[in-house]
């Protein structure tokens, strides 16, 4: 057993009664129980995702505190002005959620969350591919809030996870419950890393007709860790958009389960991942359909660069009567030297037979014909290629909603490809 | 202004031209008219600049500099256009982005200042009338989407915007009907001046109606057969390349690889 188990549970043991509730204190009790004395999923169990989380075993990490001089350059960006922006700090909620400033009219609330909510990201969230880290956040957890959507929201909703503590074991928990017709766009940005391990955990319930839009952006420093778990249940005629981005990090990964569960509903994990020399990506989608006539889609693209790994593991499941289902799938990896990898795992179990079903993965190298064609009209190699990954990573953003959060992203992506 | 010299190229080790020699003034317009694999698109790609064709041989030279030593985006700074045969899909680039690209990257190597959005976007109205294109295909990604016609129009838009000194025009009829052919050849005759040359390749007579060559070469099997008038070219519509290829006239070429 290595230091880190007995690390976990100690933390477990000793961890403050941060919400003074003793039934809070339970369920944290109960996850680290069901970490069965790891604090990281075994090797065994890993074996399957091609993603070495080798290194973050040997980590010594300690348990995250908040930092006291937050950095507020990240704030004055424009696209950020008119909206909710909470910050959290090393995993704690910078302002206490009482402080929020949050008007009756604005079609939200947060909370504290409860010791119910807590203990469904154990039991009733399950993410299938990631149990045990939604145990060990739960049980590590020192800052968890309950995101409540009652209506349509005046403006977006975004998450800033600023990681400064070196080596910390950084450990939020959100809840975003979604009432029936509202409608939300939402935000996680994580910066930072201090070579931090973060195993962030956010859960979504949305609820008859509504409809989120979801982006989550991984913009870490170089050095930095995430293990990230999300799950979503969908039900009758709700809408459920989801984006992962990563442009930096050294080992970021997101485990992502929905479950659609009423008709007519609608879902979409898609991801772009920016992959360096060095560094490795992986997004882990299942799909679950487990009604009748609902849509689903997953839209994957990768810009793998030198020694760089991506794995994007894509799964649908079509339950028992689940006719009418049309869930669909596509990955394509853009490799920008030999040495680079990307790994696509399109899966599909389909327990029904009226149901419409698509998968499709490339991975190849940039257009000549293309490149030539730039050049020929006087663009040089380099801007061109860069041109063509801004044309691929364009593409890739077109699903995002916000117009000034995709201009954002591109304004980076196209920053960091400049020739 | 275009001094092709005993030009010899191979793709992978099969030689497709053989000793081509070929001189072009500015303010003329040749054709080159010629059988399937006869290597007319080959020219076309050396001449370009692309990759996958060995020169074995001979030289071309461009406004008095060496073309085969320069990248395909210094020929393109240095005046030279191709229009393609296949304009590329670029999914994901705007062709008002990729444009304005195109023309400050020519721009900043002439040593000119680039031209701002405001400026750029005037200019490009101008020119998409001329060409009759909407402008609703500047915010389209490049060729996706768009028929052969609106392709072909495309690569006249471009020619049009970054008016290069001299043109080659690979099958720039192929695909079009006989309404948009007249407005692709309305828009390289505008462009038609004292100071620029064209090669405009073709399989038919039909284009050369439209754009009125000054000389009209033959070319079979890698090799300038026949030079003369315009005349050559009906001469050609009329009997076909019986006269060059005998027998194997209307063969297919063999299969490189």
């Amino acid at each position: 057993m290595s230091e880190q188990i007995s690390m976990a549970n100690e933390n477990a043991d000793i961890s403050p009664q941060l919400w003074g509730d003793t039934a809070i204190d339970t369920v944290k009790q109960q996850a680290a129980t069901e970490l069965n004395f790891s604090a990281l999923p075994p090797a065994k169990a890993e074996m399957w995702r091609n993603f070495s989380i080798a290194q973050l075993r040997d980590k010594n990490l300690a348990p995250a505190v908040p930092a006291l001089v937050s950095d507020p350059s990240f704030l004055d960006k424009a696209w950020l002005q008119q909206a909710l922006v909470l910050e959290f700090s090393n995993g704690h909620l910078v302002t206490d959620v009482e402080n929020l400033p949050i008007s009756e009219d604005f079609g939200c609330q947060i909370v504290t969350i409860s010791a119910e909510d807590m203990g469904n990201f154990i039991t009733t969230n399950k993410v299938k591919s990631a149990a045990s880290l939604l145990a060990l956040n739960v049980s590590q957890t020192q800052c968890g809030v309950c995101i409540e959507i009652s209506s349509a929201m005046q403006a977006p909703i975004v998450i800033l996870h600023s990681h400064s503590q070196l080596e910390a074991l950084i450990t939020p928990t959100i809840q975003v419950k979604v009432a029936a017709n509202g409608k939300a766009e939402l935000t996680e940005v994580f910066v930072g890393g201090a070579d931090s391990l973060a195993v962030p955990a956010i859960s979504f319930e949305i609820n008859e007709n509504a409809q989120v839009d979801y982006t989550r952006w991984h913009q870490h420093e170089s050095n930095a860790a995430q293990l990230g778990v999300l799950s979503a249940s969908v039900y009758s005629g709700a809408n459920f958009l989801a984006n992962c981005v990563t442009t930096s990090g050294k080992n970021i990964r997101l485990d992502a389960e929905v479950n659609i569960v009423g008709e007519q509903a609608h879902a979409e994990l898609n991801g772009l991942s920016l992959v360096e020399d060095g560094q490795q990506t992986g997004l882990y989608y299942r799909v679950n359909h487990l009604c009748p006539n609902a849509t689903s889609n997953q839209t994957v693209r990768v810009v793998a660069n030198n020694k760089a790994k991506h794995i994007y593991d894509g799964y649908i499941y079509v339950a028992h009567g689940a006719d009418g289902t049309d869930a669909r799938q596509s990955s394509k990896a853009l490799l920008l030297t030999k040495r680079a990898q990307a790994l696509a795992n399109p899966r599909l179990e389909i327990l029904t037979d009226d149901v419409s079903c698509a998968h499709g993965a490339t991975i190849g190298f940039l257009d000549e014909d293309a490149l030539f064609y730039l050049q020929s009209r006087g663009i040089p190699k380099s801007q061109a290629q860069a041109l063509l990954v801004q044309g691929f990573t364009t593409e890739a953003l077109n699903s995002i909603c916000s117009t000034e959060l995709k201009a954002e992203i591109n304004a980076y992506i196209q920053q960091h490809y400049k020739a | 202004m275009l001094k092709i010299e005993n030009l010899h190229v191979s793709v992978e080790d099969k030689e497709i031209l053989s000793g081509i020699n070929l001189t072009i003034n500015a303010g003329e317009v040749h054709a080159i008219m010629g059988p399937n694999g006869s290597g007319k698109s080959t020219l076309a790609n050396v001449i370009a600049g692309r990759d996958g064709y060995e020169v074995t041989q001979g030289s071309i030279t461009f406004l008095g500099e060496d073309l085969l030593d320069m990248e395909p985006n210094e020929r393109a700074a240095a005046g030279m256009f191709l229009a393609f045969q296949y304009p590329v899909e670029i999914p994901g680039v705007n062709n008002l982005y990729f444009l304005k690209s195109a023309y400050n990257a020519q721009r900043k190597v002439r040593g000119e200042p680039e031209l701002d959005a405001a400026d750029f976007m005037q200019l490009i109205k101008t020119k998409m009338s001329e060409v009759k294109m909407d402008q609703s295909f500047l915010r389209r990604p490049v060729n996706v989407g768009f028929s052969g016609g609106e392709k072909k129009r495309n690569e006249i838009l471009q020619m049009s915007v970054l008016e290069p000194s001299f043109a080659v025009l690979d099958e720039t009829d192929s695909g079009l009907d006989i309404d948009a052919l007249q407005v692709v050849s309305e828009g390289v005759n505008l462009l038609k001046n004292p100071e620029r040359g064209f090669l405009v390749i073709t399989h038919y007579q039909r284009l050369l109606n439209h754009i009125v060559p000054d000389v009209v070469h033959v070319l079979v099997n890698g090799k300038i057969e026949k030079s003369g008038g315009k005349e050559l070219a009906q001469q050609l519509e009329a009997e076909g390349y019986v006269q060059f290829r005998g027998d194997d006239a209307g063969h297919s070429r063999r299969a490189v690889g």
